[in-house]
């Protein structure tokens, strides 16, 4: 008997709208959440709790704008320009709080890193990411982590795209001399 | 493998990690705003009151106001009658309903 195949983010985003279908909405949910969630605890230096909150808000706040979706767009590059404005609008808030964490705060969410392979190692890079400016990071978490081309990179955090590549270009730099100094003194 | 490279198979990898879902999505759905009961009663009420007081007005007009002959003086360009400002009267009604439907629609 052929199965059916499981319906795209588009299909799920119509049942939403015209029927105001939840179950389609909570399978858009589970679809993104883990990516978006990755990408908030780069954005938040591993803050989890946080990065968590701010998910659930950027998933209510898609909710709510479904109406706006164009669907040019691919549906996760959308959720991720609100995560990023949900990420811009809390650093903004508790900006100093943000620039003043030192190394010893800057440890990864533990039940995320509790299951990888090479813990040491993802610590390192966490540590790396966390010394980045949040310009760099954002970048780096918008190019690596929620996987955009740099032109979806530059759309979804409202910058140019000359800055978008300077930034991933320096923050790749301060990566490798960061994590090489690691290894080093290792 | 050069150090780009390193690097770059290091972030990819990192952001192939799947965080457990631990009851995210009801977490979601649960603050989610509630469903409106019934979504065609607002309209209804709105337009409804307009249409009603509208049957009203032309049921209760004095008998020198036909809304009718209104509309006709207003078609044939007569000027501005009593009929006739009625007429325009119960059209702008009806339209401030339609324009608070359409301002008020998410």
């Amino acid at each position: 008997m052929p199965t059916m195949p499981a319906p795209t983010d588009a299909d799920l985003i119509l049942a939403v709208l015209e029927r105001d279908d939840r179950r389609a909405f909570a399978e858009l949910v589970q679809r993104h959440q883990s990516k978006v969630r990755t990408v908030l605890r780069r954005l938040t230096r591993g803050d989890a709790a946080l990065a968590d909150d701010l998910a659930q808000e950027t998933f209510v706040l898609a909710w709510r704008n479904l109406r706006t979706f164009r669907f040019e767009a691919r549906f996760s590059t959308w959720i991720y320009r609100i995560a990023f404005n949900a990420w811009q609008s809390e650093a903004r808030k508790h900006h100093e709080v943000s620039l003043d964490l030192d190394d010893d705060a800057l440890l990864p969410g533990s039940d995320a890193f509790a299951e990888m392979p090479d813990v040491a190692a993802r610590v390192d890079l966490e540590r790396a990411l966390a010394t980045l400016s949040d310009g760099e990071r954002a970048a780096i978490a918008a190019c690596y982590y929620a996987d955009l081309s740099h032109e979806e990179a530059a759309r979804a955090l409202g910058m140019p795209l000359g800055t978008v590549k300077t930034h991933v270009m320096r923050a790749k730099a301060k990566l490798r001399a960061r994590l090489s100094a690691k290894e080093k003194s290792s | 493998m050069n150090a780009d490279d390193k690097l770059d198979r290091m972030l990819r990898a990192d952001a192939r990690q799947a965080i457990p879902e631990d009851g995210f999505t009801a977490r979601v759905m649960s603050a989610l705003p509630p469903r409106a009961p019934y979504r065609w009663l607002k309209p209804l009420l709105v337009l409804g009151s307009a249409a009603l007081g509208s049957a009203l007005a032309v049921l209760l007009a004095p008998a020198q106001i036909n809304i009718v002959q209104g509309f006709l003086d207003l078609a044939q360009m007569r000027g501005l009658t009593l009929p006739g400002a009625a007429g325009l009267g119960m059209a702008a009604a009806l339209l401030v309903s339609a324009i608070v439907l359409v301002a008020d629609t998410d």
